[in-house]
């Protein structure tokens, strides 16, 4: 432990002299304290910041909701809301079947509803081109294809050989004389005088056979 | 009920009655599930009603066709998803709208008339709403997995696309609806 020397009157003088005017400030700085004039840092001083109005109770919410997005999940289950009307399926499954007895190749509903067209063809047979006498012959098992008459003919017969044969309209012309397509004014079938269900049909037709 | 291996013996018949058959099953069995299929891709019943009897038109003429080489169901769902899909683009086409964007779809949604055949339940109408803003694509698969609940291996049979790449585009379809879900 340290020990002070306190016998000594000038020592101890000199020790504890605050200085000349430590006294008069002292007396200053108490009664400027008990007359408020010194600045005294108070405990509620207010923020110089400011939100919107409602500020706080929105990002309540915001940030509920924010949790709530990243936790939902897309959950099973949820059924589609679409409905058919009443009898829907017994209906479609009538009119399906009924379809199915008449679809056909559209070759042939064409061959068989336009007039022209057919007019044109039985042209063709009677040109007696084509290798229709080979294709009768080998139908109905005749001796000759030249004994074959027109007239003899019936319709589902022409339009049978017409409907196996790939013969393109061009082909066609090429058979014919010019005769021939005099006396059918010209008619050669094209696509402008097929009606649009007709080529709706034909390109049905063509994409179900090549697309599956 | 009947079964896809009862339809399948028939159509390996040779007999055009055996296969006249397997029509009659085919459309019994599968009218109401190709109905809501293509129901989900075209919205309106109308058009739904024109496409699903030219599927199963379709589906009569290349009986002969079908080989067995993938399962009876799945031939029938990618007939009836091409086709649905087709009529789709095509109007899309005339009506010069990307195959992408579904704004004529959102209006039968939301079309008064429709109401009538939509079930009413508002979690489901919202769910529609936001399949429809997906991409074609997406839309489908999210469609073939989430209500028709096919496993990746079958919707690649239909799509005719690799199993990983359907997974990618069936997470990215789902987090694209929870987003849309939670923002509307």
């Amino acid at each position: 432990m340290k020990k002070i020397n306190i016998n000594s009157e000038n020592q101890d003088s000199e020790f504890f002299n605050p200085g000349s005017d430590f006294f008069e400030n002292l007396e200053k700085n108490i009664l400027d304290k008990i007359d408020g004039k010194s600045f005294i840092l108070s405990n509620d001083i207010e923020s110089p910041f400011q939100v919107p109005d409602n500020y706080f109770n929105e990002l309540e919410v915001n940030i509920l909701n924010e949790i709530s997005y990243q936790q939902f999940k897309l959950k099973e289950g949820i059924k589609h809301p679409f409905a058919a009307p009443d009898d829907y399926f017994d209906i479609l499954e009538t009119q399906v079947l009924a379809k199915t007895k008449t679809v056909t190749n559209p070759f042939i509903l064409i061959w068989r509803n336009n007039k022209t067209a057919f007019r044109y063809a039985a042209t063709l047979l009677i040109s007696g081109i084509i290798g229709l006498g080979v294709y009768f012959n080998q139908i109905k098992k005749q001796d000759s294809p030249t004994q074959l008459a027109f007239q003899e003919l019936a319709t589902d017969d022409i339009l049978s050989y017409l409907e196996t044969q790939e013969i393109s309209a061009n082909e066609i012309e090429s058979y014919l004389s010019d005769s021939d397509l005099q006396e059918m004014n010209g008619y050669i079938p094209d696509e402008s005088e097929l009606s649009e269900e007709d080529l709706l049909n034909l390109i049905e037709y063509q994409y179900t056979e090549k697309a599956i | 009920m009947i079964k896809d291996t009862e339809i399948i013996s028939l159509l390996q018949s040779e007999s055009a009655d055996d296969h006249q058959k397997a029509f009659h099953l085919i459309l019994k069995s599968y009218k109401e599930r190709l109905y809501y299929l293509i129901r989900k891709i075209l919205i309106d019943h109308e058009d739904t009603n024109d496409v699903v009897q030219e599927v199963f038109i379709k589906i009569w003429k290349n009986l002969d066709k079908f080989r067995g080489d993938s399962s009876l169901y799945t031939w029938l769902y990618r007939i009836a998803t091409n086709e649905a899909l087709s009529f789709l683009r095509k109007r899309k086409n005339v009506q010069n709208i990307s195959i992408d964007d579904n704004p004529e779809l959102l209006s039968y949604l939301e079309t008064p008339s429709n109401a009538t055949l939509m079930s009413g339940d508002e979690i489901s109408l919202k769910l529609q709403k936001a399949v429809l803003q997906l991409p074609e694509k997406q839309r489908l698969v999210f469609n073939l997995k989430y209500f028709e609940h096919l496993s990746y291996e079958e919707i690649s049979e239909i799509t005719e696309t690799t199993v990983g790449g359907l997974k990618a585009t069936y997470h990215a379809a789902v987090k694209k609806i929870e987003d849309i879900l939670t923002t509307h």
